[in-house]
């Protein structure tokens, strides 16, 4: 039996169910009638299921917490409870009663657990209630920046990747996009796809090639490359090349050239200017930059995973880097400074630029749970973290993050948990700032 | 590295060896050498699709024959399944009863695959042949009871960090913690019963969830078969001593089976020794002695002494011998809980016993119902839900404990000699 509506006996006629919902809205703060919501639908279960166990008789009711579920809650819980097994005829009573009812609010490796023992004479009947433990809901704060989430193309958007169907998930490194060009970079190929109505249709690829060494957590960068007017990209030992040769005839149609090499040369991790870039050397089996770069910062940087550029401070620009050993970093006036206000931060970041105040915004991946991520605007006006924008969730794992040509959006590889397996599979997002 | 037993058993061998599934950080199933699979028929046929382009250590392909065959000699005749085969890249299992746990069943130290066809270069004396292993880390020399490993390069997984990894066996606890000290190993074991004499040596042991569960196992032949006899020595234990004073409260006593971390109801088992009640079960009937097999070493020896001192208090006459001895009344035993599928590890855990195994539905108060079914026959009485813990050098970065309480080697790495 399932009640969805108003819980009282007098729920049947619709001046009464009026006058208690004025009555709980007047009462209740507004947290309160949020968790009345959320707790509703399994406290209506479990009461009806303790009823199916007791039958109409009274019983004792006794309550008790093993959850992460706030205390504040659980007296929500309780009175939706009560209401419930009184509408499903069970009589609550004292501790004198002959039967008893215990109620834990637990938890297991799926979720919240909601356990009753009926106790009825020298007889246990035990039922239960799987609970979703979903945060509540906070109203947030109005904050400065609003991001967006924009996906470009998941794996089976891009036609080759799609043939392998889901027994071959490929991971995707790193991508970026131009016009209606896609770049794609994996651990095997290195790909470009043009946009078309029907679909991301590939235009040019390279083998990276047998020689190229898997690393363990195996990462990669693309970036626009004015030089050859079209794409550079790099991962381990590899450095790849897309030229684009226009041509306005459509016989002949512009064409893309693509190869790839061996090579140790340092990768580009951040834009300093118009085209310029700080490059740095990559370990690639400990999958981390060493911390030499070229040009110097001025600063012994230590080994890192993440770097950028942060211009505009007061101080002069600033290199932001994520270190090795989980430290959030300034190198700035030729020294290390350490950054506060970052616990929640993952070793992934971007800086971008969308004229929101401050002249630049980091956008940062979360530091918990990595199948349900989400990115989140920060502003460094000293050496303390400031978020900026609510946190925008994500429908997977970030795995990668890169701002994209534009200044003002990062590209975002997601790796997001597929149906019907249990395989995983990749998407590229966009996600771009806006002011408030 | 050191362990106490042989350095080719436990977590190791799973550096060497790949199942079709896998257990992950989280604790849930994720794919192994098979990528994706299906159930059909109500969970009475699944098919599971496996990752291309994977090879032996040797370089041998691994095929869907090649999988088949190690699946086979894996269960020798007493598989889980009724029928088992290779079709195209992909292996195909039925059941005359569904097999709703058969992903989690697959990622199990008893069915890692291996090369039936490689040679056995750990057999004493032996210099070559492949370890027949597609893992992480392949076997790269066996000599003076220490395992070397090396890092597989071609890894579907990704090369893992470390090169090289000797793993020293037999090594009493004591010797383990005097070569971390002195620089001579960089992970060592920290048995339940001495986690907190290595905090007190500021070892800094990493200690997981309690993910061993300590039971006795009661036969069923003799004057055990009858149940309130087995009901009696369930009643008997005092496990709230066991934890406190032999584990240095490092356990949690409890009469479930799955820890409460995996169950949300392991509460519902009530721990509690009622000597009274033990006597009344036993009735006066005067069981012939009783032999109680435990391991000889540590803090088992001491569980089994002190299980024995209970049961004597309650009327019963007791013997321990070693866990080595066979047809024991009452065997102390220990069941790992692999993952976070409380259903899966019940199974595994009655798989681990020689239980009959019931097709165990996969919601909570379904896997209670068996559990409880389980339990009220007294064939296994749990004890206690302890933790594992190991301690490491400095040098060691990004040391962690897996769900099951192993250490994640693959993804540690050394920090450089200065």
């Amino acid at each position: 039996m399932k009640h969805t509506g108003l819980r009282s006996s007098c729920a049947k006629t619709m001046v009464c169910s009026l006058a208690a919902a004025l009555v709980v809205l007047a009462a209740m703060p507004a947290h309160a009638a949020t968790s009345a919501t959320r707790w509703d639908r399994p406290a209506s279960e479990l009461a009806s299921r303790i009823a199916e166990a007791l039958g109409p008789a009274s019983a004792h009711l006794e309550f008790r917490n093993l959850s992460t579920i706030p205390a504040g809650e659980t007296n929500v819980i309780q009175h939706l409870l009560e209401d419930d097994l009184k509408s499903n005829g069970v009589t609550l009573a004292g501790a004198e009663s002959a039967n008893a009812i215990r109620v834990t609010l637990s938890k297991n490796t799926r979720g919240g657990l909601w356990v009753a023992e009926i106790v009825e004479g020298n007889e246990t009947k035990v039922v239960m209630e799987p609970v979703d433990l979903i945060p509540a809901t906070v109203a947030p704060a109005p904050q400065k920046v609003t991001l967006q989430r924009q996906v470009v193309a998941t794996e089976f958007d891009l036609s080759w990747m799609a043939e392998n169907g889901i027994q071959s998930a490929t991971p995707i490194l790193a991508a970026a996009q131009a016009n209606s060009y896609l770049v794609v970079l994996t651990p095997d190929r290195f790909a470009v796809f043009r946009q078309l109505p029907e679909g991301w249709i590939e235009e040019a690829v390279a083998e990276l090639g047998a020689a190229h060494a898997r690393s363990r957590d195996p990462r990669g960068v693309v970036t626009l490359n004015a030089e050859v007017n079209g794409f550079s990209a790099f991962t381990s030992g590899i450095e790849c090349t897309g030229t684009f040769a226009p041509n306005p005839s459509p016989v002949i149609g512009s064409k893309w050239t693509v190869h790839c090499h061996a090579s140790d040369d340092p990768w580009p991790v951040m834009q300093t200017g118009p085209d310029s870039w700080t490059r740095a050397f990559y370990n690639a089996e400990r999958d981390y930059f060493t911390g030499v770069i070229a040009p110097a910062w001025g600063a012994d940087l230590p080994p890192f995973y993440t770097a950028g550029y942060l211009p505009g401070r007061a101080s002069g620009p600033a290199m932001l880097l994520t270190s090795v050993d989980g430290r959030l970093l300034l190198a700035e006036s030729g020294q290390l400074k350490p950054v506060a206000g970052a616990r929640d931060w993952g070793s992934d970041f971007a800086v971008v630029s969308a004229g929101c105040g401050a002249e630049a915004q980091v956008i940062v991946s979360s530091s918990g749970d990595s199948a349900n991520d989400s990115l989140r605007a920060y502003e460094l006006p000293a050496q303390e973290a400031v978020p900026v924008s609510e946190p925008m969730p994500l429908a997977g794992g970030v795995m990668a993050i890169w701002p994209a040509p534009d200044g003002k959006s990062v590209f975002a590889i997601v790796r997001t948990p597929m149906q019907q397996s249990h395989e995983f599979g990749y998407e590229v997002d966009r996600v771009t700032e806006s002011c408030n | 590295m050191e362990t106490t037993g042989d350095p080719w058993s436990g977590f190791i061998r799973r550096l060497v060896f790949e199942g079709l599934t896998d257990v992950g950080a989280d604790g849930n199933i994720h794919p192994g050498l098979a990528t994706a699979w299906t159930a059909e028929n109500g969970d009475h046929r699944w098919q599971f699709h496996l990752r291309q382009g994977i090879r032996f250590h040797d370089g041998t392909a691994v095929t869907s024959t090649a999988i088949a065959a190690s699946l086979e000699a894996s269960c020798k005749g007493n598989c889980p399944w009724t029928t088992m085969r290779a079709l195209g890249s992909s292996i195909v299992f039925t059941s005359e009863s569904p097999m709703p746990g058969l992903p989690a069943l697959l990622s199990s130290d008893e069915f890692l695959i291996h090369d039936v066809n490689s040679g056995k270069p750990l057999a004493p004396g032996a210099t070559s042949g492949s370890d027949g292993g597609s893992g992480s880390f392949q076997v790269s020399g066996v000599a003076n009871g220490a395992l070397t490993l090396a890092a597989n390069e071609a890894s579907w997984r990704g090369r893992p960090f470390i090169d090289v990894i000797e793993v020293r066996g037999h090594r009493a606890v004591s010797d383990q913690w005097m070569d971390l000290a002195a620089s001579r190993a960089d992970i060592v074991e920290v048995p339940a019963g001495e986690i907190r004499q290595a905090q007190q040596q500021h070892l800094a042991p990493v200690v997981s969830d309690p993910v061993d569960v300590l039971a006795l196992e009661v036969s069923t032949s003799g004057a055990l078969a009858d149940l309130n006899l087995r009901s009696a020595i369930a009643w008997s234990i005092d496990r709230n001593v066991l934890a406190s004073v032999i584990f240095q409260r490092q356990g949690q006593a409890s009469a479930a089976l799955l820890p409460q971390k995996v169950s949300g109801y392991a509460f519902l088992f009530q721990p509690q020794r009622d000597l009274n009640k033990a006597h009344e079960l036993r009735g006066g009937l005067a069981a012939q002695s009783l032999s109680l097999a435990a391991p000889t070493s540590g803090a088992w020896q001491l569980a089994a002494q002190r299980i024995a001192l209970n049961l004597r208090e309650a009327g019963f006459s007791v013997q321990v011998v070693p866990g080595t001895a066979t047809n024991a009344d009452l065997a102390l035993r220990s069941f790992p809980v692999a993952g976070a599928d409380p259903a899966a590890d019940l199974e595994q855990m009655l798989r681990a016993s020689g239980e009959a195994l019931p097709t165990i539905g996969r919601d909570s108060a379904a896997v209670y119902r068996t559990e409880r079914d389980i339990l009220d026959r007294r064939t296994l009485i749990p004890l206690l839900h302890l933790p594992r813990a190991y301690a490491a050098s400095d040098r060691v970065r990004d040391f962690h404990l897996r769900f099951d309480g192993a250490p994640d080697i693959d993804d540690i790495s050394l920090e450089a000699a200065p």
